[in-house]
């Protein structure tokens, strides 16, 4: 019984980490806190857990081309080494002290996705007023920016 | 928002074609390397990083910057998982119903990805993990 909770906590959150909105980081709460697993023990699945939630929901993404090439390209080969210091602090670090700072993190980004704005439709509307009408003040200075992209 | 948003289309205007692509690669790079150092330290996070410095900083589309970030991700945690594996940080045993879920959510995101309202599963989201951030912080 208890293997099928997790396996629907961990389809729950998959939804979440396919989209790119930290259910990884759930799924580690659920670990460290209704579990009781230690920090980097939790890491660990959580990582495993990624890679295989990571593939199907990619399918997707790449089919509908929503994958920017160059962007994924230089954030790996960057991340690669500052991934393996944290990977190896991590395992040298005090298990409660790591905690802490992660908890840290969550705080701040947790307010932060709690105060998040409408962006995604006054962004797009903002890139798209390159080609078309300016209404508002707020297209209209992408608008004109736009415009001197070009000139430049 | 509108600063970061109006200062990167204005350089971009000053610069040449050719730095800008430098300069994005720059930043591209700095955004990899924050996200890469979350993920190996903390086990997750990479992406809390990566879709907002993505979006707000270089300039991506909202959509394509979450799925971007996924794609990031995947390379970063299998090196991490790598790591941690080698440190002993890996319980197979107990983690198989996770992997499993995962991959059947993942399945099922990748379908319905372009028509979910991101803003309030963001909220919904950040509820969640600042609760998880008090007890973490007060070792509950």
């Amino acid at each position: 019984m208890n293997w099928l909770c997790s396996l629907l906590v961990g389809a729950a959150t998959g939804v979440l980490s396919g989209f790119g909105v930290g259910g990884g980081t759930l799924l580690l709460l659920w670990l460290t806190l209704v579990q009781g697993m230690g920090q980097f023990q939790a890491g660990g699945v959580n990582l495993l857990y990624f890679v295989c939630c990571a593939l199907p929901a990619l399918w997707g993404h790449f089919r509908h081309g929503l994958v920017e090439k160059q962007a994924l390209l230089w954030c790996v080969l960057a991340g690669l080494p500052t991934c393996a210091a944290g990977a190896f602090l991590a395992a040298w670090l005090d298990t409660a002290l790591l905690r802490r700072i992660f908890g840290v993190f969550l705080l701040v980004v947790g307010l932060r996705e709690l105060f998040c704005k409408k962006e995604p439709h006054a962004k797009s509307a903002a890139h798209n007023s390159h080609q078309s009408t300016h209404t508002t003040p707020e297209t209209q200075a992408g608008g004109q920016a736009g415009k001197f992209t070009k000139k430049g | 928002m509108l600063p970061l948003f109006w200062s990167k289309l204005s350089v971009s205007g000053i610069f040449q074609k050719g730095e800008t692509k430098v300069r994005s690669k720059w930043k591209y790079a700095v955004t990899g390397s924050l996200a890469g150092l979350c993920n190996g330290l903390f086990g997750s996070g990479g992406g809390l990083f990566l879709v907002p410095l993505l979006t707000q900083w270089t300039g991506l589309d909202q959509r394509k910057g979450f799925a971007t970030s996924v794609a990031v991700i995947l390379p970063l945690s299998l090196f991490s998982a790598g790591v941690y594996f080698l440190q002993g940080g890996i319980d197979l045993r107990g983690a198989w119903p996770y992997l499993l879920g995962g991959a059947l959510g993942g399945l099922l995101s990748g379908k319905i990805f372009r028509r979910v309202p991101m803003v309030w599963v963001r909220r919904a989201f950040g509820l969640l993990i600042l609760y998880g951030g008090i007890r973490a912080v007060l070792a509950l």
